[in-house]
């Protein structure tokens, strides 16, 4: 838990930042049909709150300089009112991308556990701290430029997706650097702005590619080969059936039907799992609850994220993201900071750490990133 | 019977039906008459002029459909639809979107696709229509019918009555228990609520199905009823396939879909 000097620390830090940068803030389309809530640094989170022009929501910020702060995906007649009573017209879609989520080797690297007690580092399976025996540990997850690299591979299958199976518009489609370890995509004035919860879950399905099996491609074993040959799809066809059958033909570089089949006949066993292999390969990794729930609320564009202190910023092309340089939102001023414990990390293309049980001088940005962390205290030092 | 005596029949059916205020009367009689307009469609679709007919009826029941016979690499597609339109219908029909052929926001089908969604269609559209009309105003022989309805729909036989004992014998089984008052654990419960949803089925008419259970609560059954829906938790839960059956026993036997399951895994050793 963070102590009273370290929330002193950031919110001069967000006051600063909203004091001078609030213009850079996203103003939401309709902005007066949103709901937006804010989360304080007392961890006091108000919802249902409403801005009925740019200017409000700007005064908002500044002087509140929240944490957080959120708008609603939905647009309601009433935002201001309960959920029950809010009104619902239409929803943007949105999508959550987590490098966390996509299960990669540099986690060992870079996530790990703090005890809150005695300041030591532990693997992240530790339960007890084996220093002080202290239960309270905190889960630390910093992001490094693979995992950054591998959510950017997630944002181009999912705009493709969007793109090729949705009929979303390019323009429609929304990628941001979410503040903190992977990429958000909202998707605003698209045809599916009135689908329902139940159909948002299908798309993510669909993306996920669940329901999608040996059966679908028409292999079964009642069929004789040459049968079987002509159901087994071409890249032409639409929708999975067809990027199975690119993805298997890209792979060999033998057509999609021959390799399909003798695959399928040498072995339909390990065919299955492999199969299951390329799907999951091919699909998006999105957290469902986030696409499926229309009455949440996003973090707004051109706001600090708490867990890091970087800004969640809009990219026209997310392979262009650098988000440890664009996203930073503070000054290389020098600041004394008692560190905990860090890893190597990278911000604005310098190097720093690793740190163990040490006090240093750090350029502001990285010291605002470290005490957001959890990682650090700023020094009592005038 | 004449085609005037039908349209009449369905009218007074539908009367009788709404003045039920059952839901599970609603489900009931929707479903009966999808599936029969369903089985309708399909001999329409190898008459002349059936597709035509087979457009305009997915079209008044609030689906997009388009007749358009194209072969794309080896499928060969009837009909084509609109995303919007089927994600409106398709959690009911027992498809999957990773099933159908998606391109540009628009969805290529088969004419066993088309029809299953059509299907889906006719029925939400008569579960809307008997939700937002006006309670009827009958005279009392009518009104006599309406109570033999109402008693019929409370009773253990008409929980099952809409599903097909082919296609899930093991739900159906689990609905009998719980129709005559006994008491499921909870995978059982989880089962039963998530295969109604996906047929179409509304929260309060579910919840209600649970009214028999020796531990009933209203409150707390609709609030997990409602739950496993998504609608507090922004997740839906999909129902337990054939294996996960199987693994807690509850898997039938002479179900055609277990003797498929059986094939796959012959297949697979």
């Amino acid at each position: 838990m963070k102590r009273t000097s370290e929330l002193d620390f950031l919110k001069r830090a967000y006051r600063s930042y909203y004091f001078r940068r609030v213009e850079s803030v996203e103003v939401p389309e309709e902005i007066e049909r949103r709901e937006f809530g804010i989360l304080s640094f007392e961890g006091t989170m108000i919802r249902h709150l409403a801005c009925a022009n740019a200017g409000e929501l700007k005064a908002l910020l500044v002087r509140e300089s929240p944490r957080s702060a959120y708008c609603s995906v939905a647009y309601y007649e009433s935002p201001q009112l309960p959920i029950e009573e809010k009104g619902l017209l239409k929803a943007d879609m949105a999508f959550d991308i987590d490098s966390g989520d996509l299960e990669l080797q540099c986690k060992d690297e870079h996530d790990f556990k703090l005890c809150d007690s005695c300041r030591t580092p532990h693997p992240l399976r530790a339960e007890v701290c084996p220093s002080c025996g202290s239960t309270r540990l905190l889960t630390v997850h910093l992001a490094c430029n693979r995992c950054i690299g591998a959510a950017k591979e997630e944002v181009v299958k999912l705009q493709d997706f969007l793109e090729r199976d949705f009929g979303v518009a390019p323009s429609q489609i929304r990628p941001y650097f979410s503040g903190n370890r992977g990429f958000h995509v909202s998707v605003v004035g698209s045809k599916y702005e009135n689908v329902d919860q139940g159909g948002r879950a299908e798309m993510v399905d669909y993306i996920s590619g669940k329901g999608f099996t040996a059966r679908q491609l028409g292999l079964s074993p009642k069929r004789g080969t040459e049968e079987l040959y002509f159901k087994l799809p071409t890249p032409e066809e639409p929708g999975w059936r067809g990027r199975v059958a690119s993805a298997f033909q890209d792979a060999t570089g033998m057509n999609a039907r021959d390799v399909l089949l003798k695959s399928y006949a040498e072995d339909p066993a390990s065919f299955s799992s492999l199969l299951a292999k390329t799907v999951e390969k091919l699909s998006v990794k999105v957290d469902s609850a986030v696409t499926t729930d229309m009455h949440r609320v996003f973090r707004l564009g051109g706001t600090l994220h708490d867990k890091s202190g970087l800004i969640k910023r809009r990219y026209a092309n997310v392979m262009d993201a650098d988000p440890f340089v664009d996203s930073v939102a503070f000054g290389s001023d020098l600041v004394r900071v008692d560190v905990a414990y860090s890893p190597k990390f990278t911000m604005m293309a310098e190097s720093f750490g690793p740190f163990r049980g040490e006090r240093t001088t750090l350029p502001m940005y990285a010291a605002v990133y470290l005490v957001s962390k959890g990682l650090a205290r700023p020094t009592e030092d005038p | 019977m004449e085609e005037a005596d039908k349209i009449l029949s369905f009218v007074v059916a539908f009367t009788l039906i709404r003045a039920t205020s059952s839901h599970r009367a609603y489900w009931a009689f929707a479903s009966a008459e999808s599936e029969s307009a369903s089985y309708r469609l399909r001999q329409e679709l190898r008459s002349p002029g059936g597709h035509r007919r087979f457009v305009l009826v997915c079209q008044a029941s609030g689906l997009d459909m388009e007749h358009v016979e194209v072969r794309l690499g080896s499928t060969f597609f009837s009909f084509l639809s609109t995303l919007p339109s089927v994600l409106r219908v398709i959690p009911a029909s027992g498809l999957t979107l990773a099933q159908l052929g998606l391109r540009g926001g628009e969805v290529y089908l088969r004419e066993g696709e088309a029809i299953r969604l059509a299907r889906s269609s006719i029925r939400r559209l008569l579960l809307q229509r008997l939700a937002f009309t006006e309670d009827p105003r009958l005279p009392n022989p009518l009104l006599k019918e309406v109570e033999k309805l109402k008693s019929h729909f409370l009773s253990s036989s008409s929980i099952i009555s809409p599903l097909s004992p082919e296609r899930n014998p093991c739900v159906r089984r689990l609905l009998l228990k719980l129709g005559s008052g006994g008491n499921l654990s909870q995978f059982e419960r989880f089962a039963i609520v998530t295969f109604l949803l996906e047929e179409g089925w509304e929260v309060e008419a579910i919840a209600d199905l649970f009214r028999r259970s020796p531990d009933y609560d209203e409150r707390i059954t609709k609030y997990q009823v409602a739950h496993i829906s998504g609608t507090h938790a922004a997740r839906r839960y999909r129902p337990p396939g054939c294996r996960k059956m199987r693994a807690h026993g509850l898997c039938v036997e002479g179900c055609r879909l277990r003797q498929r399951m059986e094939d796959e895994e012959d297949v697979r050793t």
